[in-house]
Order: C-alpha cells, then structure tokens, then sequence
C-alpha cells in the first residue's frame, strides 16, 4: 500500500511539473538545449547507448540544475543550423562550441567565456606544407556556416601572406585572394577530403581538430584567432542574466576548470 | 493452570528475585563469547579481503608495466614491420632503376606496364617536379595536388628517395613510393597496402598484444582517448564500442588509476595508465576469490544455523513435553547453595534425560558443519585450480596456434618477397655481369681461392677443371651496395661449379656440393637445373644467428679472348652471338647461382614466441602452477617441464603415471607425486601434445582455508553452548517438572490415535493405521511424541534448505547468480570417476530430480485428486512413473557420471534379464515385490495382516521376504513374490462378531429386549470394545437353533480375544434371564418322573455375583496393559 501510494505521489508531482512547464513556468520543467552531437569531448552523442557526453553536456546540465530545472532535453544542432533553432525557439540555448563575434553578439545574448579554444591547422605530412606561408594558393577546407575560413583569411592577411581584403562580404567560397576555401557539411567530410588531397588543409577549432589527428597529420605550428566559447541565448531572453550567472558560478567555483581537467585527458 | 502455561526455558522473568542469576550468568557469559567470536570471524574477512583486493591491485601494477613494454615492443615492431615492407618497394624501385637505365628519357606506357611485372607492382608512373605524368601505368591519380608533394619533393634531396606514405581510398590503402630517375624525373611506385597494412595491424594490434597479456580472471583492455572508443575489450564484445557509456566513468581516464571497474556485470579491480593516446587497464575478477569465500561462509553459516537450530528446537521440544507430562528428568546438582533458612538449595542442575537424547543430535550436527564445510572447500578450491589448469591447457594450445600462424604468414611473406627479390638480382646481375666482376684495383679485393682437396685427395675447390687457379672478388663495392639496398645480409655469386665467384663478404669462400645431406644441397639443384629457385626455412646458423638462405639460378657468358684469358659478356652480346652479329671470340652460356641470406629481426622474435618453450613459460596456473608438455609416445617424453633436468626423459620415469595421459583425448584430473611433492594434475590432449597443469595440493586449502578451522570452532562451540544451555536448569524449575507429574494427560495425548505397538526389541511404538499411512492424514503438532516433533521440525527447514540450494542451483545454471563451483560442475571439463566434481554433479542432479519430481507429483495430484477415483488412481500410477523413473535414470547417471561405462550396463542388464528369465527369476520377483512393498506401502512392520489363512503381527519386511509372526508368536517367512491377496487389518477398527444361538421357541422379543437391556452394560465391563456391542438380528435359522449376530467395534489386536469375552457375556446374559442355549441332547427318558432338579431359584444369584467378579477380575487384568498415559 506504501509503495502505491508513494508511486501516486510521484505520479502527481510528474503531473504537477508537467503542468508548470506547460504554463511556461520553468521550475522543475525541463531544459532545451542545442549542443554538438559529433564534436569529441565537448558533445558527442552515441547511437548505441543514446547519450549524449562531454564538457557542454556536463554543464548544460550543471546550468540547468542551478536555474532549478528539473532536466535537459539535448537538441543536437549543427554550426550551420544552431542559430536558426535559437530564432525559431526549438532550443533554450545553445552549448555548441559557439564562438563569440561581433556579428552573433549582435544577434544573441552570450554569457561570460566558458571555454577558449584557438583555430589551428591541419595538413598531410606528405604534402610537406610546414608553416602558413605555405598555405598561400593551397585549397582549404572549412565547415561551411563557421567563422574559421574569414579568421583564417584576416590571419594570413595579417601576416602579409595574402594581400589584405575587405571583411564585408566575405564568404568563404568566393574568397580567391591568394588561398581557396572549400566548405564541408561535417568534419568528418574534410577529413576525408584532406586525406585524398583534395583539399591541402583543414582550419578548425583546435579541440575538433585534436578529433581527426592521426598519425601522417601534422598541425602548422600557428594558433590563432582566440575562440571563446559562451552560452549562447536569444536575444533579451529572461534566461540570459540567469545563465550569465550560473557560467559564473560554474567558473568560480572551478567547476569548469574540473570539467576541462575531466575532458582533456 | 498457572504453572502448566510456564514456559521452562523463557521463564527467566520467573527469576526476578535472584538478579544474578547462574544461569542467566552462564547464558550471558556464552552470548559474550559467540559475539566475539563472530566479530572475530568477521574482523578476518575484512582484513582477508582487504588484503586480497591489496594483493589484486599490487599484482596488475607489476603486470600493467609488462603489458606497456610489451605495447611498446608491439609499436617498435610496427615500425621495424612497416620500414622492412618499404625497404622491399624502395629496393625494388632502385632495382629498377640499375635494370632499365635511361628510363627518364624513353618512357611509355608499355615499358612502364613492363617494369611493373618485372617488379611486382601494382600501378607504377613518371612524373616530374611539377606533378605532370609523362607516363603511368593502373595510375589514376592527380600528382599535382599538394598531397603527392612528398614525391616530387623529396625525390629531389640527397636521397633522392621519397618517404613512403599512404592514402586511404575508399578501395583500400595505397602506399607510394618515388624514387628520382635522370635529373628531372620521378619514378613512382603504387601498392596496395590494405593487406599489408591489416596484417601488420593484425600483429601488433591491441588484440595481438593484448590478448597475450592476460591470465585466467585477469584481461587487459585498452580505451582510445581520442573518441573514447575500447580499442580493445573482450568483456561482453566491447570492442570498437563507446567507453564511456559502457562502464568507464571518464574520471578513470587519468594519468594513472586505481579502482574498481563493472563490466558484463561483473566487478574488476582495475589499474590504468596512459599510453600513447589511449588508457591502458589491467583488470583481475574481483569477486572471484572474494565470491568464493563469501559463499564458503555463507553456506557454512547456513548449516551452522540450520544445525544450532535443530539441537535448540530438539532440547525445547523434549523439555516441553517433560513439563507437560510431568515427567521428572534425571538430573545432577552442580552447584548448591544455603538460602537465608539455612536449607540447601540447588543452584544449577544437569539435565541428563535431555542430555542423553540431545548429545546425539548434537555430536551429528557438529559433524555435519565439519563435513559440509570440508566439502564446499574443497570443491570451491578444486573446481577453480581445475577452471585454471583448463584454460591453462586450452590457452597454451590457442597461443602455439596463434603465434605459430603469425609466424607462417610472416615466414611466407619473407619468402616470397626475398625470393622476388633475388630473382631480381639474379637478372640484374645476368644483364649487366660487370658489376661483379669489376673489381677496383685499389681495394685489392681479388683472390686466389684456397685450394681443397677431399679424403681421396681429388681438388673440390681452388681450382677450375682445367687446373686453372679460381679467383673470386670479396668485399665487391656493388654487392655491398645491394645488400644495403635490399636489406640483405649477403650475396655470394656460385659459378656453375658451385664455387665463389663474387661476395660482398670479406674474404668469404664456400663452395656448392652436391652432397644431398648438405645444408647447401637445394643449391646445388638449381646449379643441376634441377630447380630454378631455393628457398630454405629459417634456421639458426653456425655463428648463433638466425638466418636464412634463398637462392636463384642466374646466367653467366664468357668469351674466351685471343690472349686466352677468359672474359664476361652481358647477354646482350650472347644473343648478338646467337644473331650472328658478334665478332668476337665464342660466348659460352654458364648457369650459376646468386645466393643471398636475410635475418630480419620481427620474424625471428615472431619465430621465438612460437615456440612451446616460449608459450609455456609464459602461461602461469594458480599461482605456484606449472605447465608440463609430453608427447604422445608409450613413454611420455618431456618436452617441456619447468624443472629443466626432465626434458627429454619419460614422464613415467619422472613419476607421472601412465593413466594422466589418455590417448583417447580424454581429460584427466588426478593427484600425482613428483619429487616428493603432490600435485593436482590436469592432462589434455592439445594438437598431439599432452599438456598438463599441474598445481600443488597444498594450495588447495589456501583459498579461504584459514577459515574453516575457525568455522568449525565457532559451530563446536555454539553447538555445545546450545546443549548446555538446554541441559542446565536452575533452582526451583524443578519445581515445574513435579507440579504436573500424575496429572491427567489422556487431554495432551490423542486418544483416538489407537495403536501402540510393541516392537520386536521391547519398545512401545505408536502407529497409525495402515490406511492413515496411505491417505496421508496428518497426526495434530500436539498428539506428536517429542520425536516426532523434532522429525517434523527437521524435515521442514532441510526441505527449506534444499528447495533453498536448489533455487540457488537453478539461478547459477540460468546465470542469474554467479556460483562458479556450480558452473564449472555443469560446464567444466573434468574426468569422469569418484571425484568431488562427480560427487557434486550427483548430488546436484539428485537434488533437481528429487524437487523436480516432488513437483511434478504435486501438480499431478492437485489436478487429479478432484476429478474421480479413476483419475486418481491415474495420477497415482503417473506419480509412480515419474518417481521410479526419476530414481532409476538418476542412479543410472550417477553410475555414468562415477565413471562406470553404462553402455555395457545397460547391456548386462539386457544379459541380466537372460539370467533371469533362466533361473533367478523367482529371486528378482521377490525384489521387486519387496520394492514395490517397501516403496507402496502396502503394510508395514507392526501392520496385522492376513496372507492367505494366516494372520499375524508383520515383523520385518526385507528385500526379498517378509517376516509374519502369529498370536501365538511363531513367525511365517513369505516370499514377497506371494504375499499376494495380501489383507491389511490395521484399519481404524475390526468388528469383532459373535453367533449365539437360541432355541426354537424362546420368545424373540423377549431375547432381543434383553440384549438391548444388558449390552450397554457389557460395554462397561469390556473396555475394548470402542463400540456397541450391537445386536445385528438373526443370522440363520439353523437346523437346530435361531442364530443371532453381535457384533462389537474394536481394535484389530483386540478382536479375538473380545469375541470370547462377548461369548461369555452373552452366555452369562442368557443364564440370567433364563433363555436358553441349545444343544444336542439325548434325551434318556426314566420312569420316576418326580425326581426332575429344579434349579432355577438359586442359580440367578450365584450368577450375578461371579458375573459381577468375573468383571472385575477382568477389568484388572485387562486394564493394566492398556494404560493410554
């Protein structure tokens, strides 16, 4: 009798909680959030085990359990679809390896850096290209939506390795000032692309890029363009200042640190 | 009543006014002691298991640094695998490029596709700087991508040898190659390297080395920190699967770990290190020796418990009924004591009639921890030495087949490479004989051979067949330059006599005999043109290394010049010669022979490890096991044994006997002593080998041996503290036995239970009918004797224990729980005979059968008792089945299982059945009527039967006949084969039934008013009748009487005797009232007719007062013996 009525007590609570969510209430309701589904250590998910696992994935729940949700529904969202889904609402932030810019802080609400991450390269050993100045007239491939081809451009523009360009406008297929840029729907495309020479590099966040490192790799020794990493919500959502707290918290309690400990090997 | 509801033994709030009891004292005292004794035990296993997890984590910290050298081994190996495969394809490409000078100004396709078959290439192209292809052959590729930039680049160093690398296509894995040719061009070699890449991968895999690094209960598994995939995991086939969700919490991957890891359900004392990108565990089983000893005390706790039980319930029951029936025990006064009146007083007392029936129990249940608990000991340490020496057998034999495997693929790949190789040699050699024959005038390098002569003196080498001195070049600059190229060891140019011609070697003579017991002889074939290549096994050489030889036949052509000096010529010019076109002197076409030799290093430490001696040594058993490999002779040669004096002698000889090695491929599992020392053996026949586990018996009793005697102990003394507890009382309890004693108790015993038998040996017993027997009526708790309680307590917690061990059994077979000694019992390979893993099996399988019939005769009973007589009868028929059924096929596997080839005793029971039919059928009928007897229960020892006309007490029922013993105490032997028409009289009651006759003419009415008026009171004065008597009416009317029935219920024992008291108090009845009883009269007729007696007055009186005595008489008599106390 005790059990079945504890069971009806939950029962009614789940009820309740549904109820709340459903009038838009937050507490106890459950958390949307978009996150990386292919991106190892920050989220992955597996098909076998149905779980997604990573650092974004420990703190959106951490984030979560602070603004007193009761879960978390991960959303796996691409570069290319996650500012859609924020505008359309189908997620409640987003934890996806977002790198700040001018352009999206303009768009969006970011919460303080969680995590930075630099843009690096990768090339085939066997193409013998060891440093950005070779790079000039090479093809290299890029996730198409991301900001890495434009970054990458303005940094060898820097270096005067191609002649300087103007930023408006930019878009990485039609870029031909002195490097080539070929856009990719997943990483794994340019990695195999990288593999058969059809593209001579491959510029990415640097923790993606630790992904598809193997032994006839090499990284060109520079790191550049800081990525820094924030919880990304809609513009003037009541969430933001909340989040923006909790990041907080997280980072001074050195939660993160323990995440990045955690998840760096 | 008061005194009746006290309970003796928790009658302690009785002692209110003594606190201090002795008693109390003494209980207090022993509950001390048991605690302490039980946190003793437990404060062992905490530390015992603290210790062997201790232990677990120290051993795989050891091994996990021998499997990270051994995965530093399996990389360097890749490496040095990898760099051979490459030198093979750059040797082949430089190869090419002494073959096909020129090659960088006139190339085409066709020429291209040439070269490719003459050097066993895939695709082959010409490139220049740029990427631009002058020419390719099966070479689709886009050189000008910055991918190929290693070929076009590096050609151009001072190498000018481009770094071998690989693509991965979605065809397969290609490995190019490039070599610089002229001054502009590339010459680019493409392979297939999927194979190449795969088996190197397969060798130095983490399977491969993995794999290796293990022994029983311990894995080792790898996780990439890439992905966070098992590299390797053979748990649950985890391998290529997500880590992280799959057991290992991502806090494990640290620089180093210690810990507990779950994994197919089972827990793993885990210790981890990072390695080159993945994290490295060395895991052990941690609840195997742990498991083993929790279930060991487990079950001897249990038993410990059950036998505690049973004594305590045994003394209760047997003080209870003594208080109840005021049954005065025996008893000692230990110690007295002056209370305040100055009278004695007893303290504490020993109760000897408890004692004397508790003693028994108790030294049985004693017995019976001990004897149970040896016996899970051993069995527990038994079946896992024997699990051990299993997988040892089994592993060893995986490993030879493995590592042998690798090491015939690698050998034939070696093979055939350097075969191809020195085919290419032999051709380049035969185009272009100058460069061997080119000596540099500085080195000095040219030598006269020693000349050598054989025992009959004849020149074997020095000299030509002409008498010419042989010279031959050593240290030759361009051999030198091969071997360094082709990663060759040597190269020796024969002539066609088999001398020396060329080496790189320094001063390095050997010469080719055709002696077919010389290692050369294969050479020597293809000098004969019995053969155009060789190539020899590898095989350890005279300097100590490991090495072997492969040989081609080449052609040499020489000119003799004008001066008479001998020349060499390319081919080119033989077949000028051929063509007509030559102007110089005769060409002469010699066959000679190119050797050369290798020794790559992977093959050889492959080649090592393949061996028995390597594998053996590397397999451990049980800890302080060994492994012992013999050969299948008659006498057992020693091929391996840890002690290096017995290899090569007979393992008979040795002191193994004969019987460890089956030939039949049987496993054997014995005891055997060598030096001194027993062992337990385990023998197999592995691929032509026995190989043998053997571990010594000493460490039988290591696994959790150090707490049996602790065990033991603390039953032995929990047992005795339960008897003396039962058996001491203390003062005044006395009082209680005596406050019922002479009460009446015919309300505590069941009257209606009516026999009470008198056995052969004096004792009374009390029986149920026979019918009783066979409906199962159930005697009420309180009508039992204290026996009969105890037997009832008893057989319900054993049945408890057994359904309880065989739900245990069943849920280990399912794999639901985890009992190893089960599974291994079950699933183990062990030999047949009397062992303990036979004995268990059987009393495993009796188990099951024993519930499961159990089981299945409830379901047929419950279904068919309701329905009908005849379904019944069915479902008792069905019982029977399964019952017998059951009983035979278990006694017919265990008789199997005890080793017996039950083949021939299903045979000889065939055989059997001859004999019986012959002669000893008779015999074998009363057997089986005597089982059927004792099984159905027809009657039993005390029934009263009828067996045709003889009726008598059933003494004995043996297997072959049945002992009666009448009334007047003789015993009839039947044969069971005839107690047929067999009557049970031992039923609730008999009737006993008299006929009294009364004469024609006496007034009916008037007899039967009587009777109804008197048998009442006959009852009274005849206490065994337990009804009626009846009055039945008139059974016949006779020729000279009316016959009337009585008839009387009574015991079966009673009812001959009660038919002669009911005679007499008939006949009594009938004299009082004047009624008579005819006769046969002769009737003499006198003439006085006056004299006629009348005795009617007096008699009447007389009657009644000897009635009247005669009853009571009786009733002492008779009374006395029936004392239902």
């Amino acid at each position: 009798m005790r059990e079945r009525r504890r069971w009806a007590a939950l029962l009614l609570a789940a009820l309740s909680l549904c109820l709340l969510t459903s009038c838009g209430g937050m507490a106890g309701g459950t958390l949307k959030v978009g996150v990386k589904d292919d991106t190892t250590n920050f989220g992955l998910y597996s098909a076998e085990s149905q779980e997604y696992s990573g650092m974004e994935i420990d703190l959106a729940r951490r984030i979560a359990e602070d603004l007193g949700y009761g879960g978390v529904e991960f959303v796996t969202v691409t570069a290319a679809t996650r500012e859609d889904m924020l505008d359309r609402g189908e997620v409640d932030m987003v934890i996806a390896t977002f790198s700040k810019t001018e352009e999206r802080l303009a768009k969006y609400d970011f919460s303080t850096t969680y995590y930075t991450d630099y843009v690096g390269v990768m090339v085939e050993e066997s193409s013998l290209i060891g440093s950005l100045g070779e790079l000039k007239d090479c093809r290299v491939g890029v996730m198409s939506g991301s900001t890495h081809a434009l970054t990458l451009a303005e940094h060898m523009a820097e270096q005067g390795i191609i002649p300087a360009f103007d930023e408006d406008g930019f878009t990485p297929a039609g870029f031909d000032g002195g490097v080539t840029f070929v856009e990719y729907e997943t990483y794994a495309d340019i990695s195999r692309a990288l593999e058969y020479g059809e593209v001579d590099a491959f510029a990415a966040d640097r923790s993606i890029l630790n992904v598809y490192m193997d032994d006839g790799r090499v990284y060109l020794p520079d790191e550049f363009s800081p990525q820094e990493y924030g919880v990304c919500t809609p513009k003037g959502s009541p969430l933001s200042a909340k989040v923006e707290d909790a990041v907080l918290t997280v980072l001074e309690d050195g939660t993160m640190d323990e995440l990045v400990q955690k998840w760096r090997n | 009543m008061e005194t009746k509801k006290k309970s003796l033994f928790w009658s302690l709030l009785d002692d209110k006014k003594q606190k201090w009891h002795v008693r109390f004292r003494f209980i207090l005292v022993v509950s001390i002691a048991l605690v302490a004794v039980i946190l003793a035990i437990l404060v062992i296993a905490a530390v015992r298991l603290r210790s062997s997890e201790r232990h677990i984590y120290e051993t795989n910290h050891v091994r996990i640094d021998t499997v990270l050298a051994g995965l530093g081994d399996g990389v360097v190996e890749q490496g040095t695998l990898n760099e051979e495969y490459d030198r093979i394809y750059i040797a082949k490409l430089t190869n090419t490029r002494y073959n096909y000078g020129g090659i960088d100004r006139d190339i085409d396709n066709g020429l291209l596709r040439d070269i490719c078959e003459y050097a066993d290439v895939d695709s082959a192209a010409v490139i220049d700087r740029d990427g631009k292809v002058y020419a390719a052959w099966n070479c689709p590729y886009d050189f000008a991508m910055k991918r190929f930039n290693m070929l076009k680049v590096c050609a151009f160093g001072a190498e000018s040898v481009s770094q071998p690398f690989s693509i991965e296509y979605e065809d397969g894995v290609k490995r190019f190659f490039g070599q610089r040719i002229g001054s502009n061009r590339v010459l680019v070699f493409v392979e297939d390297w999927t194979d190449v890449k795969a088996n190197i991968e397969q060798m130095t895999s983490w399977e491969a080395v993995l794999r290796g690094m293990v022994s029983v209960d311990t894995v080792s598994i790898a996780i990439s920190l890439n992905d966070y995939t098992f590299l390797y995991n053979p748990i649950d086939d985890l391998t290529g699967k997500y880590a992280l969700q799959n057991g290992v919490p991502i806090e494990c991957l640290q620089e180093e770990y210690e810990g507990e890891l779950t994994f197919g359900g089972e827990t793993w004392c885990a210790v981890g290190k990072q390695w080159n990108g993945a994290m490295i565990f060395v895991m052990t089983r941690a609840n195997t020796n742990l498991s083993n000893d929790n279930l060991l005390i487990f079950l001897i706790g249990i038993v410990l418990v059950i036998a505690v039980g049973l004594v305590t319930a045994y003394g209760v029951i047997i003080n209870i009924d003594n208080v109840r029936m005021g049954t005065v025990p025996d008893f000692i006064t230990l110690l007295k004591a002056k209370d305040a009146d100055g009278r004695r007083k007893d303290l504490l007392n020993f109760n000897l009639t408890v004692a004397r029936k508790v003693l028994p129990v108790m030294i049985i249940g004693i017995l019976a921890v001990v004897l149970i608990g040896v016996y899970i000991q051993m069995l527990n340490s038994l079946s896992t030495i024997a699990y051990e020496a299993n997988w040892a057998t089994e592993e060893i034999g995986n490993k030879l087949d493995r590592n042998t495997g690798d090491a015939e693929t690698l050998n034939t790949e070696y093979k055939a490479l350097f075969l191809d190789k020195c085919v290419q040699i032999a051709r380049m050699l035969e185009e272009n004989p100058r460069y061997i024959m080119e000596f540099d005038p500085e080195e000095d390098n040219v030598h006269n051979q020693p000349v050598e002569r054989n025992e009959a003196g004849e020149i074997v080498a020095g000299l030509d067949a002409y008498g010419n001195q042989c010279w031959s070049v050593s240290e030759q600059q361009f051999l030198i330059r091969l071997c360094g190229e082709n990663s060759i060891e040597r190269i020796a140019v024969f002539d066609e006599y088999g001398r020396i011609m060329a080496t790189n070697q320094e001063d390095w003579y050997y010469t080719i005999t055709g002696d077919p017991e010389s290692q050369s002889y294969p050479f020597w074939e293809i000098l004969a043109e019995h053969r155009e290549t060789a190539a020899q096994d590898f095989a350890e050489d005279d300097e100590g290394g490991f090495s072997q030889y492969i040989g081609s036949a080449f052609y040499y052509y020489t000119v003799q010049d004008g001066d008479g000096s001998t020349g060499y010529v390319t081919r080119a010019d033989y077949e000028a010669q051929l063509a007509g076109t030559w102007s110089g002197g005769p060409i002469l076409k010699h066959r000679g022979l190119v050797q050369i030799n290798i020794s790559p290093e992977r093959l050889r430490s492959v080649l090592e490890t393949a061996t028995l001696t390597y594998v053996a040594n590397h397999t451990t058993v049980h800890g302080t096991g060994s492994i012992l490999i013999c050969d299948t002779s008659p006498e057992h040669i020693c091929i391996y044994s840890p002690d290096p004096n017995d290899i090569g002698r007979s393992a008979l000889s040795i002191g193994y006997s004969a019987e460890a090695f089956n030939e039949l491929g049987e496993m054997f599992n014995g005891i055997v002593t060598v030096g001194g020392t027993e062992y337990l053996l385990t023998t197999k026949l592995v691929d032509g080998n026995f190989i043998g586990a053997a571990v010594p018996t000493s460490t039988v009793f290591s696994t959790g041996g150090s707490f049996l005697p602790v065990v033991v102990a603390v039953s032995a003394i929990a047992l005795l503290a339960v008897f003396l507890y039962m058996c001491l009382f203390g003062a005044g309890e006395e009082q209680m036995y005596r406050d019922n004693e002479g009460a009446d108790h015919s309300r505590i015993r069941n009257e209606q239970e009516p026999f009470l038998l008198t056995m052969p040996s004096g004792k009374t017993r009390r029986v149920r009918s026979a019918a009783a027997r066979w409906d199962a009526e159930e005697v009420a708790w309180a009508d039992m004797t204290p026996e009969q309680k105890f037997g009832a307590v008893a057989k319900t917690v054993l049945s408890a224990f057994a359904i309880f061990v065989f739900l245990c059994i069943v849920a280990s077979l399912l794999g639901l729980i985890k009992i190893e000694a089960v599974n291994y019992v079950y699933d183990g390979v062990w030999s047949r005979g009397l062992n303990i893993f036979a004995l268990t099996r059987c009393i495993i399988t009796l188990l099951l059968v024993l519930v499961g019939a159990r089981l299945v005769e409830l379901v047929i009973e419950s279904a068919t008792t309701n329905i009908g007589s005849r379904a019944e009868t069915l479902g008792h028929l069905l019982s029977s089945v399964v019952r017998y059924g059951s009983a035979l096929v278990s006694i017919f596997y265990a008789l199997y299982l005890f080793g017996l080839d039950t083949n021939s005793l299903l045979a000889s029971a065939g055989i059997l059945s001859l004999i019986v039919g012959l002669g000893a059928q008779s015999m074998i009928q009363d057997i089986l009527a005597g089982l059927f007897i004792v099984f159905e229960g027809e009657f039993r020892v005390g029934d009263i039967v009828t067996v045709g006309d003889f009726r008598g007490n059933v003494l004995e029922i043996g297997l072959r006949t049945t002992k009666i013993e009448d009334p007047t105490k003789n015993i009839k032997v039947f044969n069971n084969s005839n107690l047929s028409g067999i009557i049970n009289m031992t039923k609730e009651a008999s009737y006993a039934a008299v006929d009294v006759s009364i004469e024609y003419g006496e007034s009916l009415e008037r007899v039967e008013a009587v009777l109804a008026a008197e048998l009442p009171e006959v009852k009274k004065r005849l206490p065994a009748i337990l009804d009626g008597p009846f009055y039945k009416g008139v059974s016949a009317l006779g020729q000279n009487s009316v016959d009337l029935k009585i008839t009387a219920l009574c015991k079966e024992g009673d009812r001959i005797q009660l038919c002669r008291d009911l005679y007499r108090a008939v006949y009594l009845i009938f004299n009082k009232h004047n009624i008579n009883v005819p006769f046969p009269q002769i009737t003499v007729s006198y003439l006085k007719e006056d004299e006629k007696p009348e005795p009617e007055e007096a008699k009447p009186n007389e009657v009644d007062r000897t009635l009247d005595k005669l009853s009571e008489d009786e009733e002492d008599d008779e009374e006395a013996p029936e004392d239902r106390g």
